[in-house]
C-alpha cells in the first residue's frame, strides 16, 4: 500500500481518540478504495490506547501523523488537520467508517459549484443494518438529526453528518472551519452546516458518494452532558432567532444538566462568536428554517 | 521639622470661642502669615473690636458643614457623631480663593468640628496653633456678648476643646494659654515664631504687637471651676498640661463627657429657632418617584426619578414612593458617608412588623432577608441596602455605572449596584440608630408577568455576578419555571455577557469574595459538595442485588439527591448500567434474572483481565453522558453488580456498594411462577448473596439495605444510606410502597396454591435454614423480615470519607 501528496486532489483528515483497530481500518479503507492519490493526515486527539503506533510502519510512510498532547475535542482536533491540508479540497472523517470505491468523484463534482461549501456522502451503517442517510434535518427541539432519504440525485441539504464532510480549502480557511468554542462533542456538525447557509453557501449530500460509518451504542470518551447542551445553546446563541432559541431553551432547561451548560454559556466567547458571525450573514435563521421546511424550532 | 522637608503650607487656629484666637491669628498675621483677602474678612464687631481675622467665605462654608450632620458653631457635635462632611472639590475650590498665598493663617473656631475634613480635602502641610482660655473666662464673655447662660458656656468649651483635641491628632501642634499672650504679647510671639521656624516658616514681624491690650481680658478665674464643673475642671487641667509644642499631637486621656453637657448644648438649641444656613448649591439630591411629597431639608434637591440627569448633588438619595425620611436621619447618612462608607441605608421597619438592618440573600432563588439590628452604634457595614431609602456618593455611583437599566423588579436594581459596590471596592452600611418607616407592602410581583420579570432579574444578576458554581446553583432553582425560556431568551440577547465580561476585567472583587464576607452562601450544599467532592474525582456508588429486590428502588432514591446523578430516561431496562457499557458482560449473557449468579464466569473480581486503566476510562466514558458530572456522586445500578463487586472496586478505586436485599421467594417469584424456575431463582439468589458475603471482606466500603424496611421504615432506610453516602438531602416520599406487601402475599397466595405442598415441603427443606440465616422465614415472603437481623440497623456501615 502506498500513498502521497503527489498529485493528490483532496485531502483527508481523520481524526481519531481511543479508536483502537478501527483506526487502521478506516486508513485502510481510504487507501484501498479510493482511485486517487490522497492527502492524508491522521490527527490523533491525545489517544491513549496505542492505536496509531501502525502509521509508524514503511506501508504508511505517506501518511502524516498529528499527534496532540492533550485532548482538544473534535471541532479543534479537526480544525488542526484542516490547516494542515495541502491540497484544494479537505475531507473530515471519523476514523470509523468504510469508503465505497468511488467515494471522492461525486464530491469533487458537486465542490466544484462555488456555491456550494460542504458536500457530504450517503452515510451507511457499519456493521448494522440502519438504513442509510443522505443529510439530515432538525424535527425535534432537541435538534436530534433525523435522516433524509435518498435524494436520487446530488441535492441540498439542510445539515451534514459529521463523520463525513468536505470543503474545498478556501471555503475552510474563510469560515474557519468547525467551532472550537464547542465542547469535546455534539451539534458540532449541525452548527458548520447552518453556518455556511447562513453565509450564503449550500450544503449538498452527494448520493453516488457511499461511506458506512459505526454508529457506536456507547461513547469511547467520557462525554459531560452538560457539554453538549453547552454546544446546542451556543449554536442557538450564535445562529437562531429569538422563537427558535426560546423552543430550543424550553427543551433543554428540563434536564438536569442545563443548570451548568448555561453557567458554562454565560462564561464563554459565544457572544463575540455572534457579533463576529452576524456580520457574515447573507440569511436569517428563520428564513432558512422556514425554507427547508424545518417546523422543530416553532 | 526634619531637614529636607518643605515647608508648612499654613497655620490653623483651633480653639473655642471667645478664647484669643481672633488675637492670636492677627499676631502669626503679623509674622508674615496671610490672612485671607480684606473683603472676605468678617466684620469688625463691637465684641471683637480689634477685628475677626477670619475668612467669611470659609466661615460660611464650616457653618454648612456643621448644618449638615445637624449642629451648628452654638450646638457643636457629640464626638461619637460622624464627622462633618461636603463636597470636597467645593470646598477646595473656595479656599483656595481665600487662601491664595502661602504660607496662611486661617483661624475658625468651627475648625474644632470641621479640621478632619479640611485635613482631608486640601492635602496641605499644615500646622496648629491652639489658644487655650479658662472655660470661665470663655463663658463669662458668653453671656456678655451672646446671653448665654454661664452652665451653657462652659459645656461649649468642654465640647469644643474635646473636639479640637480629637481633630489634632498627629498634627505638629503649639498650644499656649490665652494670659500668656495677653501678659507678654512679644514672648508669645517668639514661641510662635519659633515652633513656626521649625517648621520651615521664617517668621518676619512687620509691625507691634501693640494692639494687644490687656483691657481685653474680661475676666480671669482660677478657683470656681472646680467646685461648680469639676468634669470641665479635671479636661481643664489635662489642656493646660499640654501647653508646648507636640509634634505629633497625641490627645490626652480624658474622662467620659458628662452627660450635662449634652443636655445643655441641646436645650438651648431647642430654643434657637434660626434656619439652618442654606448651601450656595445642592449637597443632596433626593430621587424619588413623582409622587413623593416630604418636607426636605435646605440643603436637598428635589428630582424626579424619571429625571435623574437632573441630580446635582454630591450624593444621591433614593426614596420609595411610600417612604418616610425621619429629620435625623440626614445627620446620620451625612455622618456615615463622611465616615468612610460610600453608600448608606438606615433600618427600616414593615408596616406591623420588626426592623431589618440591611438585606443578604438568604438561599440560592436569591430571596433576601433582613438583619437584625447589628451590635454598637453608628454604621455598620451591611451586604445589600433597602430600596425603601438609601443614600450613595455620586462619586461610587458614577464609577460602578449607576443602576442597571434591565433590574429592578422587587429591588433587584438596588441589591445589584451594592453588590456592585461592594465588589468595586466601595462600602456600604446601614445606620441602626435611625429606622425608616416602610408602610408600604414590599413590591413582589403581583401577576404572571410579574414574576417573569423578577425570574428575569434573578437571573441576569446571577448572570452577571455569580461564578460558575453558584450561577448553576441559581439556575437549578429556576429552570424549571415556564417564564425562564423567555427570560433567558432576553438575557442573551441583551447585554449580560458584556456585563459580566467587563466587571471581571474591571479586576473588581469576585463576587464569591464579597459574599463570603458577609457569610451568604448561594449554594445551600456548597460545603457538602466540597466534602463529598474532596478527592476531585467522583465518587461512584454501585447498586445491586438479584434481579426484582428493588435496587432500582435504592438507585432511584440515592439520585434523589440534588448532589447525586443517576441514570434516567436511557434506553436500557430500569436504567441498568450494565446495558450501557461494553467493557464487561452483562448478566444476560449469563442466563440473565434468576440464573446469573449461578454461572462462576459472571463473578468477576479484580483478578479479571477486564481490568485496566483504559477500560476504567472506556467504562466511565460511556457512562458519562448519562451523568451530570458536575455532581459529586454518581450513582450506578444493575442487578449483578452483587457479583462484581470486588472487579468494580478495582476499576473505581474508592467506590462504594450498596446491595439491596429482598426475600428470596418473593424475589423468585417476580422472575417466573414455573416451579422448576422459581427453585432455580432461589438456588441465584443465595449464589449472588454467598458470592457477595464471600467478597465482602475485600471491599472498602459496602452497605445492604433491606427493600421491605424501605416499605416498613423508609425514614430509617434514607437515615441509614445519607449516614452512608454522605447525601444529606434524598428525597424519600414515594419511595415507600405500602401496597407492596399486598401484591407479595397475593402473587405468593397464588402460586402456593397452584404448587403442590410437598413441594413447598421441599423447598423448606432446602432452603429453609439459609433463608433463616438471612432474617427471613421462607414461607412468608410478604411479612418482610422476621426479626431486624437482615435489616440495615446491623449491618456495618463504614461511612464515605
Amino acid at each position: 500500500m502506498s500513498a502521497g501528496m503527489a498529485g493528490a486532489v483532496a485531502s483527508v483528515v481523520v481524526v481519531t481518540h481511543n479508536e483502537g483497530a478501527m483506526l487502521k481500518a478506516t486508513v485502510d479503507s481510504f487507501l484501498q478504495d479510493t482511485g486517487e492519490p490522497l492527502d492524508l493526515v491522521v490527527v490523533d486527539d491525545a489517544s491513549t490506547d496505542g492505536s496509531t503506533a501502525f502509521l509508524n510502519d514503511a506501508d504508511y510512510s505517506a501518511i502524516r501523523l498529528c499527534r496532540l498532547e492533550e485532548s482538544v475535542g473534535i471541532s479543534a482536533a479537526r480544525n488542526t488537520g484542516g490547516r494542515m491540508a495541502a491540497t484544494d479540497h479537505v475531507v473530515f472523517s471519523d476514523a470509523h467508517v468504510r469508503v465505497h470505491p468511488g467515494w471522492l468523484e461525486p464530491i469533487l463534482e458537486s465542490l466544484a459549484d462555488p456555491a456550494v461549501g460542504e458536500v457530504g456522502p450517503c452515510v451507511g451503517s457499519l456493521g448494522g443494518n440502519a438504513v442509510p442517510g443522505y443529510g439530515f434535518t432538525w424535527k425535534e427541539p432537541s435538534l436530534k438529526m433525523a435522516w433524509l432519504p435518498n435524494p436520487e440525485g446530488t441535492a441540498d441539504v439542510p445539515f451534514l453528518c459529521g463523520c463525513f464532510v468536505a470543503m474545498r480549502k478556501a471555503v475552510f480557511d474563510e469560515t474557519g472551519g468547525f467551532d472550537e468554542g464547542m465542547y469535546r462533542w455534539g451539534f458540532e456538525d449541525s452548527e458548520i452546516s447552518l453556518r455556511l447557509w447562513l453565509r450564503g453557501y449550500r450544503v449538498q449530500v452527494a448520493p453516488h458518494a457511499r461511506i458506512d460509518h459505526r454508529f457506536r451504542p456507547h461513547f469511547p470518551y467520557q462525554v459531560d452532558w452538560s457539554g453538549v447542551i453547552y454546544n446546542g445553546l451556543r449554536l442557538g446563541v450564535v445562529h437562531l432567532h429569538p422563537q427558535g432559541l426560546e423552543v430550543l431553551i424550553r427543551h433543554y432547561a428540563d434536564r438536569p444538566a442545563f443548570s451548568r451548560a448555561w453557567a458554562r454559556l454565560i462564561d464563554s466567547d459565544t457572544f463575540d462568536r455572534r457579533a463576529s458571525e452576524t456580520g457574515h450573514r447573507r440569511e436569517g435563521a428563520e428564513s432558512f428554517l422556514d425554507r427547508m421546511g424545518i417546523d422543530a424550532l416553532r | 521639622m526634619p531637614s529636607g522637608e518643605p515647608p508648612v503650607d499654613g497655620v490653623v487656629v483651633v480653639g473655642m470661642h471667645r478664647s484669643g484666637t481672633s488675637v492670636a491669628t492677627r499676631l502669626i498675621n503679623l509674622l508674615g502669615l496671610h490672612l485671607c483677602p480684606g473683603d472676605d474678612l468678617v466684620p469688625l464687631s463691637a465684641a471683637n473690636p480689634t477685628g475677626h481675622w477670619e475668612s467669611q467665605t470659609l466661615v460660611d462654608l464650616n457653618d454648612r458643614l456643621l448644618a449638615s450632620i445637624g449642629r451648628s458653631w452654638w450646638c457643636p457635635p457629640r464626638s461619637d457623631q460622624p464627622a462633618a462632611d461636603g463636597d470636597p472639590d467645593h470646598a477646595r475650590a473656595l479656599f483656595a480663593r481665600a487662601h491664595a498665598e502661602r504660607p496662611w493663617v486661617w483661624k475658625d473656631p468651627r475648625l474644632a468640628a470641621t479640621l478632619p475634613f479640611w485635613t482631608a480635602t486640601l492635602q496641605q502641610r499644615v500646622v496648629a496653633v491652639v489658644p487655650l482660655r479658662h472655660p470661665l473666662d470663655v463663658a463669662r464673655s458668653l453671656y456678655e456678648r451672646n446671653a448665654f447662660p454661664v452652665a451653657l458656656g462652659v459645656a461649649l468649651w468642654e465640647r469644643y476643646m474635646r473636639l479640637a483635641l480629637r481633630s489634632l491628632r498627629g498634627m505638629a501642634v503649639h498650644v499656649d494659654h490665652y494670659d500668656a499672650l495677653v501678659d507678654d504679647p512679644v514672648a508669645w510671639l517668639a514661641r510662635v515664631g519659633a515652633f513656626l521656624q521649625a517648621h520651615g516658616i521664617v517668621s518676619a514681624p512687620d509691625a507691634g504687637v501693640e494692639f494687644v491690650q490687656p483691657a481685653l481680658r474680661h475676666h480671669r478665674s482660677v478657683t470656681e471651676l472646680e467646685g461648680t464643673f469639676p468634669a470641665t475642671a479635671a479636661v481643664y487641667r489635662a489642656v493646660v498640661s499640654l501647653t508646648g509644642v507636640h509634634d505629633p499631637f497625641e490627645p490626652p486621656p480624658l474622662p467620659p463627657e458628662s452627660p450635662w453637657v449634652e443636655a445643655e448644648i441641646t436645650a438651648y438649641a431647642s430654643t434657637r429657632t434660626a434656619p439652618l444656613p442654606r448651601p450656595l448649591e445642592p449637597q443632596v439630591s433626593v430621587v424619588a418617584d413623582p409622587g413623593w411629597a416630604q418636607p426636605l431639608p435646605p440643603f436637598c434637591q428635589r428630582v424626579d426619578r424619571d429625571r435623574m440627569g437632573e441630580a446635582s448633588g454630591a450624593t444621591l438619595v433614593f426614596a420609595r414612593p411610600r417612604t418616610r425620611i425621619p429629620g435625623e436621619w440626614w445627620a446620620a447618612m451625612r455622618g456615615a458617608l463622611a465616615g468612610g462608607f460610600d453608600a448608606v441605608g438606615p433600618g427600616v421597619r414593615l408596616a406591623g412588623g420588626a426592623a431589618g438592618y440591611g438585606l443578604v440573600w438568604r438561599d440560592h432563588w436569591l430571596n433576601q432577608t433582613w438583619l437584625p439590628r447589628p451590635p454598637g452604634a453608628g454604621p455598620q457595614a451591611a451586604l445589600f441596602l433597602p430600596e425603601a431609602c438609601f443614600a450613595v456618593t455620586r462619586r461610587a455611583f458614577d464609577a460602578v455605572g449607576g443602576f442597571d437599566p434591565g433590574l429592578g423588579a422587587g429591588g433587584t436594581d438596588v441589591t445589584e449596584l451594592c453588590l456592585r459596590l461592594w465588589r468595586a471596592g466601595y462600602r456600604c452600611a446601614v445606620t441602626p440608630d435611625v429606622v425608616v418607616d416602610d408602610d408600604g407592602p414590599r413590591e413582589l410581583p403581583a401577576d404572571d408577568d410579574g414574576w417573569a420579570a423578577y425570574l428575569e432579574a434573578v437571573l441576569r444578576m446571577a448572570s452577571i455576578h455569580l461564578d460558575v458554581d453558584d450561577l448553576s446553583c441559581v439556575v437549578e432553582g429556576v429552570r424549571r419555571r415556564p417564564p425562564v425560556p423567555g427570560a433567558a431568551v432576553r438575557l442573551l440577547q441583551g447585554d449580560v455577557a458584556e456585563r459580566r465580561r467587563r466587571y471581571l476585567s474591571e479586576e473588581w472583587a469576585p463576587t464569591a469574595a464579597v459574599l463570603e464576607r458577609f457569610g451568604v452562601s448561594i449554594d445551600p450544599m456548597r460545603e457538602e459538595r466540597r466534602l463529598l467532592a474532596g478527592g476531585g474525582e467522583p465518587r461512584m456508588v454501585f447498586v445491586g442485588g438479584p434481579h426484582f429486590s428493588g435496587a432500582d428502588i435504592v438507585a432511584r432514591l440515592l439520585a434523589s439527591d440534588p448532589l447525586a446523578s443517576g441514570f434516567s430516561h436511557s434506553a436500557a431496562m430500569y436504567n441498568e448500567g450494565q446495558h450501557l457499557q461494553d467493557v464487561y458482560p452483562p448478566a444476560n449473557r449469563f442466563g440473565g434474572p434468576g440464573r446469573f449468579a449461578l454461572d462462576p464466569g459472571a463473578h468477576l473480581t479484580e483478578t479479571s483481565e477486564l481490568v485496566s486503566a483504559e477500560a476504567a476510562r472506556r467504562l466511565f466514558g460511556q457512562w458519562s453522558s448519562r451523568w451530570d458530572l458536575s455532581r459529586p456522586v454518581l450513582i450506578e445500578q444493575s442487578p449483578p453488580n452483587i457479583v462484581r463487586t470486588r472487579f468494580l472496586q478495582a476499576m473505581f478505586a474508592g467506590a462504594s456498594f450498596v446491595m439491596v436485599k429482598r426475600h428470596p421467594l418473593a424475589t423468585a417469584l417476580e422472575t417466573t411462577t414455573d416451579p422448576d424456575a422459581v427453585l432455580t431463582a432461589l438456588d441465584n439468589w443465595f449464589a449472588a448473596w454467598r458470592t457477595f458475603e464471600a467478597d465482602r471482606g475485600a471491599l472498602a466500603r459496602c452497605l445492604v439495605v433491606v427493600v421491605e424496611d424501605v416499605d416498613a421504615a423508609p425514614e430509617r432506610v434514607v437515615e441509614g444510606l445519607q449516614e452512608f453516602t454522605g447525601l444529606r438531602h434524598l428525597e424519600a416520599s414515594g419511595v415507600a410502597d405500602p401496597a407492596r406487601p399486598a401484591r407479595t402475599l397475593a402473587r405468593w397466595d397464588e402460586w402456593c396454591g397452584a404448587t403442590p405442598a410437598s413441594y413447598l415441603d421441599h423447598l423448606v427443606r432446602r432452603f429453609g435454614a439459609e433463608t433463616a440465616a438471612h432474617g427471613y422465614d421462607l414461607l412468608r415472603p410478604a411479612d418482610g423480615p422476621v426479626q431486624p437481623a437482615a435489616s440495615m440497623a446491623r449491618v456495618a456501615v463504614p461511612a464515605m470519607s
